[in-house]
């Protein structure tokens, strides 16, 4: 027999979606976020390898009705956590035979890690395969894009996963080290490859990053480029999404280098530009700010910027969850594990909210 | 035997039937006694002859006119026996996108078999080359029918059986059909009736009214005839000479031509015309055009003028009474007696009583009726969209794919109020769930088995009259939902390739790779490993994979040069190379897979093949051609000296022995350097044995003699440092010989004693400074840098002012000499400078060995 239900609007919608999605959700971790997590990693295993312009377009679809506002802000933080998690991957995707070499979000294998009591899964397959046991699926609980088993049998549960043809790789590896490059390094390094970089010729579409660092990040976004200084920039692309440039405005004639520039740690253009932005921030005495509100053992850490994906990964790794769709770059933590994770964003240049900055 | 010629092609089509990809000929050979070999071509003739007469297919592509001979036979066999199993796997491999097979046409089934094959380089992707043909094919295995009928019904279903033969084929076919041909089938579209008479365009200008700052006028907006010309060229003329008037303003008439325009001149309008008055009057008026014209310009009669307003605040003229939900609209009026629904405007415009009505998303029931009554239709829609977990493909026609375990999640989105949703699924009973109001909702439905099913959703309204309840239709649509398997993931297979692979030039041949000019270079993630690797495919389809080097990213050209040099001496890539119809450069990523680059390459119609016995070598030599080629051979220790070999025992194949073959043959020549190895001696005993014998012939014989060994590929672990011995002792001599023989004697004693600047003087002695300066450049390792500075001492001491020529001599001593230089050199000798040239690009040759020594 076929069954049949009508569900009204969310929050019935959301929990039919979560039951069809097959999910638990970990108590401490946000629903909404959770299952738009799912929701998109379930996307990227039937479409990828895509842009992620592509991909959030089809999650909007998917969810709507249940995110309201900023949803294709909130749906780029999901995938920039999915690829934090390293479920996805976004690289130059090449086919033979095609001159163009878009920046697509691509899968990464099933694997798994462990820790004490804890395996990690990771990895998307194609077309949303089954790879896992229900052994396995029933006790997986889903925290914003991580996905975890609890368990006292971490032995027989590896193995299992073993035997099924996952592979294991150490935990530690979604933790890389932070880029050890002080802020001035980081602007002088712009500057170096800025000298030898592209002669700038105003196009049409670009969107500038506003130094002014009173707005949100959100509306720094706009069509005006700044007069002075080192900005960055995006330029549409004939596919994909929008290439990251940094702009020095200071020279005749303007010169700009594609993100990443050689010689920074970062992989994709958006983090080196979140990075270097930070950086000129930071220079220029507007530091970004980070807000930490502690409850019952919790801490909330409320971000004004985004986080690169090297130091997203450090946070999640450190077991960083998401409050909710509304607030893309907050992060909830364990107590514990504050300091790490406030080292990790002062690492980036971002300063508590409270201290004066220098 | 011409008389019979229909019953050879049955034959050789036959045997074409069973061909293997290799040795067509020599398999006809053996089941016809006292075949003789030149009746190829009247095989071909007779084809030929038969696609004229009977309509039978001409072979097409790269691959039949390259083997333009045994292409006959094989395009005629369809589909040959050893690529029935590949295809069955090709279909099965793409059965989940070959659903609704009738509706398609055979090259798109084609063109999806094609897409879904993973190019492994063999034969078989030949014929997928041929989409329709393909999709012919993939039509007959599934459905056994065609709806060409160029192949008689007994031919499919021998090549069904045939192919329903092989177990495993069968069982992917049986796969296929079942996920293609489903049980309830996809509704092909209606076709639109034909109408039996053409209908004639029509010319129809429209009403705006025009928003100035809360004051609205009326216009005319002719429109553009273009479309009208484009259907009626005639009528261009008649609208260069026509004019028309606007209504309510009949004195002032405008050019017609200006309707030719994209976007032509509006017109105010004072009043709409009364019924049956057109708005605009083509003149002059008894012109036939103009009548036609004119007549097409009558508005209907209507008792509410409905004007949608658009997004520029226009309110244009609608033609049908039907209103859209979340829309803005003017209603107007002749009538004063008529009640208009929405706010009405305190101003007429153009004679009409004007109210604005604005409608909200969702209308109730209510007004909805009211706006019956006034004669407006309410436009009603309902929404279905897939939400939450979204199928593997939507139609905008209502198909949907989805995969066994998936709970189908549909968004209902309405814009008007409906009490219920009935929902049939397939043939079971019809189920009413209540969903008042005008709400958006998800509806779901889990437990769809595996294959097709009809969804039918159906609006339902409640209608109450005195006690009896009912419900109403109001209205439905029919989803066609297809339930497949879910997808195998197999551990280590990843879906997509994502390596930074450098390939220069972009595109390669299997020749530049083997001649060492192709660089490769890989990039990719540290922790990866790489693996790179040439695949060759031969004939007859088998594939011969030469790992080239395994290593963790990157990976270099200059590794990658010299990981292939090693290859080509330990492997037999060389070997393989020499029988490739299709190669590929593998690169293979622990993490992202195999990264494949197609390596074009261009049998020819006479090739050598080689193959061990042993530890000799069998040479054969296969042709395609109409002609007898001439088979010569060049022994190592006699470079010079050509022994001619009968063509039918190297066809038959002969132990080879080292040296060069060649097989001249119309105009073009197929070589070969072999290097046999006899087993009991080391390889540089081997390499230093022997000395060449150096027949005496002229300039021009030994320049030809050089070219034939340097544009010779090799096979055999030391056929490439004989190959350079012969060349560098061959160049030598015809160095020495156009140089001259003082210059000769010069050389070997400057060598004897180690003093090469002796040599400065003697290469021009009547302009000695050329000599001496050329000698200062001795220490320079730049070849391209010498060169240059050659040519450019040539012409400034005056010893060549012919850049042409000097280049010549700079070929000849240090570059690859072409197949047209022989017939040059002669011209060249002519001149009584030349030798100054050789000597002089010598002088740099030997300065330049020094130095990189």
């Amino acid at each position: 027999m076929i069954d049949v239900r009508i569900h009204p609007e969310a929050p019935a919608s959301l929990l039919a979606l979560q039951a069809a999605l097959g999910i638990r959700i970990d108590a401490k971790a946000d629903e909404v976020w959770t299952t738009a997590a799912c929701v998109v990693r379930r996307l990227a295993a039937v479409h990828a390898p895509c842009s992620r312009r592509e991909l959030v377009a089809h999650a909007k679809m998917a969810l709507v009705g249940i995110l309201d506002t900023d949803v294709v802000l909130a749906l780029h933080e999901v995938v920039h956590d999915l690829v934090a998690s390293c479920d996805l991957v976004e690289r130059i995707g090449l086919k033979t035979g095609e001159a163009d070499a878009p920046v697509l979000l691509f899968l990464t294998p099933p694997r798994f890690s462990r820790t004490p009591r804890r395996i990690y899964l990771r990895g998307v397959v194609a077309d949303d395969a089954p790879c896992l046991p229900e052994l396995v699926t029933v006790e997986m609980v889903c925290a914003g894009s991580l996905r975890f088993v609890d368990t006292t049998e971490i032995e027989e549960c590896a193995e299992l996963l073993k035997k099924l043809g996952l592979s294991e790789e150490p935990v530690e590896a979604m933790a890389l080290p932070a880029d050890p490059r002080s802020v001035q390094e980081l602007v002088d390094h712009c500057r170096t490859c800025l000298a030898t970089g592209l002669t700038w010729n105003d196009a049409a579409g670009v969107r500038w990053l506003s130094p002014d660092t009173t707005l949100s990040y959100g509306r720094r976004w706009s069509s005006q480029p700044a007069e002075t200084g080192l900005q960055i920039g995006r330029i549409p692309q004939f596919f994909g999404a929008d290439a990251w440039v940094v702009v020095d405005h200071d020279v005749k004639p303007k010169r700009y280098v594609q993100l990443p520039v050689k010689g920074l740690s970062d992989e994709r253009g958006c983090d080196a530009a979140w990075r270097v932005q930070l950086a000129l921030d930071a220079a220029s005495h507007q530091s970004a700010r980070y807000d930490v509100r502690e409850e019952d053992g919790v801490a909330q850490i409320t971000v004004g910027f985004p986080v690169p994906n090297r130091e997203r990964r450090k946070l999640l790794h450190l077991g960083a969850t998401r409050p909710g769709l509304g607030r893309p770059y907050d992060f909830f933590l364990p107590r514990d594990v504050l300091p790490a994770a406030v080292a990790t964003l002062e690492s980036l240049a971002i300063i508590p909210s409270t201290e004066t900055p220098k | 035997m011409a008389e019979h010629w229909l019953a050879w092609l049955v034959f050789a089509t036959e045997v074409g039937y069973s061909f293997s990809g290799s040795d067509y000929w020599p398999r006809l050979e053996d089941r016809i006694p006292n075949w003789i070999y030149a009746d190829r071509e009247r095989l071909a003739s007779w084809f030929k002859r038969f696609a004229k007469e009977f309509g039978g297919a001409y072979p097409e592509g790269p691959w039949a006119a390259q083997f333009r001979l045994i292409a006959w036979p094989i395009t005629h066999a369809i589909l040959p026996s050893d690529l029935q199993v590949q295809l069955s796997r090709a279909i099965h491999n793409a059965r989940h996108a070959l659903f609704g097979i009738d509706e398609r046409s055979d090259e798109d089934l084609g063109n999806v078999v094609a897409d879904r094959w993973v190019p492994r380089g063999d034969r078989f992707e030949r014929l997928l080359q041929r989409p329709a043909f393909v999709g012919t094919l993939v039509r007959l295995l599934l459905q056994r029918s065609v709806r060409e009928q160029a192949i008689a019904d007994h031919a499919l279903v021998r090549i069904v059986q045939d192919v329903e033969s092989h177990t495993e084929a069968r069982t992917w076919l049986r796969d296929a059909r079942n996920v293609c041909q489903p049980k309830a089938r996809l509704a092909a579209p209606v076709a639109r009736p034909t109408p039996a008479t053409p209908v004639r365009p029509r010319f129809s200008p429209d009403v705006v009214l025009h928003n100035d700052a809360g004051k609205w006028s009326m216009h005319v907006r002719p429109g553009s005839a273009i479309g009208l010309v484009a259907d009626a060229p005639q009528l261009a003329r008649s609208l260069q000479r026509l004019r028309f008037s606007v209504a309510g303003n009949p004195n002032q008439a405008f050019l017609a031509k200006d309707l030719l325009r994209a976007d032509p001149r509006h017109h105010p309008m004072s009043h709409l015309p009364p019924p049956g008055v057109p708005l605009l009057t083509f003149l002059p008026t008894e012109d036939s055009d103009a009548i036609v014209l004119t007549k097409d310009c009558v508005p209907a009669s209507r008792p509410l003028w409905l004007f949608k307003v658009r997004a520029d605040g226009d309110a244009w003229l609608q033609s049908v009474a039907a209103v859209i939900p979340g829309n803005r609209y003017l209603l107007g009026t002749q009538d004063p007696a008529q009640r208009l629904p929405g706010v009405p405007l305190p101003r007429t415009c153009g004679g009409l009583r004007l109210a604005e009505l604005n409608l909200p998303d969702v209308i109730p029931e209510a007004e909805s009726e009211a706006l019956s009554a006034l004669g407006l239709a309410v436009a009603k829609r309902t929404t279905i969209r897939p939400w939450g977990i979204l199928p593997r493909l939507w139609r905008e026609d209502g198909f949907a794919e989805y995969v066994v375990g998936d709970v189908l999640l549909w968004r209902v989105e309405r814009d008007h109020e409906f009490d219920a949703l009935r929902i049939v699924v397939d043939q079971e009973p019809a189920r009413e769930f209540p969903c008042p109001g005008a709400e958006p909702f998800v509806l779901e439905l889990a437990g769809l088995g595996l294959g097709a099913h009809a969804v039918t959703l159906t609006t339902l309204a409640t209608h109450r009259a005195r006690s009896v309840t009912t419900l109403q239709s109001m209205s439905s649509v029919g989803l066609h939902v297809y339930v497949r398997e879910p997808s195998v993931w197999r551990p280590g297979a990843l879906p997509s390739e994502a390596l930074a692979v450098t390939l220069s030039p972009p595109e390669l041949t299997l020749a530049q790779v083997l001649r060492g000019s192709a660089d490769v270079s890989v990039e990719g993630a540290l922790d990866d490993t790489l693996e790179v690797e040439v695949v060759v495919t031969d004939g007859a389809g088998v594939r011969h994979p030469h790992p080239i080097l395994r290593r963790r990213p990157p990976i270099s050209a200059d590794e990658w040069h010299s990981h292939l040099e090693g290859c080509l001496k330990e492997s037999d890539l060389a070997l393989h190379a020499l029988a490739a119809t299709q190669a590929q450069l593998s690169i293979g990523s622990d993490h992202f897979g195999w990264h494949r680059a197609e390596l074009a390459v261009f049998p020819e119609s006479v090739r050598w093949s080689v193959d061990r016995r042993g530890q000799d070598f069998v040479v054969r030599l296969a042709t395609d051609d109409a002609e007898t080629p001439e088979v010569t051979f060049y022994p190592r220790e006699t470079p010079c000296r050509a022994h001619p070999l009968p063509f039918e025992d190297v066809r038959k194949g002969v132990v080879g022995s080292d040296g060069l073959y060649v097989a001249n043959h119309a105009m073009a020549a197929t070589s070969l350097v072999l290097s046999a190895t006899p087993a009991r001696m080391t390889l540089s005993q081997l390499q230093a044995q022997g000395a060449f014998v150096l027949e005496h012939v002229d300039a021009v014989a030994l320049l030809e003699c050089l070219h034939r060994w340097i544009a010779a590929p090799t096979v055999g672990r030391i056929a490439s440092s004989r190959q350079a011995q012969v060349v560098v002792a061959l160049r030598t001599r015809l160095v020495r010989l156009v140089a001259g023989h003082d210059w000769s004697a010069a050389e070997e004693r400057a060598q004897r004693h180690g003093r090469l600047a002796d040599l400065d003087v003697a290469v021009a002695p009547a302009v000695r400074n050329f000599g001496i300066n050329l000698g200062q450049w001795r220490h320079l390792t730049d070849a391209a840098l010498l060169r240059e500075n050659f040519l450019r001492a040539s012409t400034q001491y005056g010893v060549c002012p012919d850049r042409e020529r000097a280049e010549f001599a700079w070929r000849l001593v240090f570059g690859q000499p072409s197949s047209t230089d022989a017939a040059g050199l002669t011209e060249h000798l002519r001149d009584p400078h030349f030798f100054c040239l050789v000597r002089g690009a010598r002088l740099i040759e030997l300065g330049y060995k020094e130095a990189t020594a």
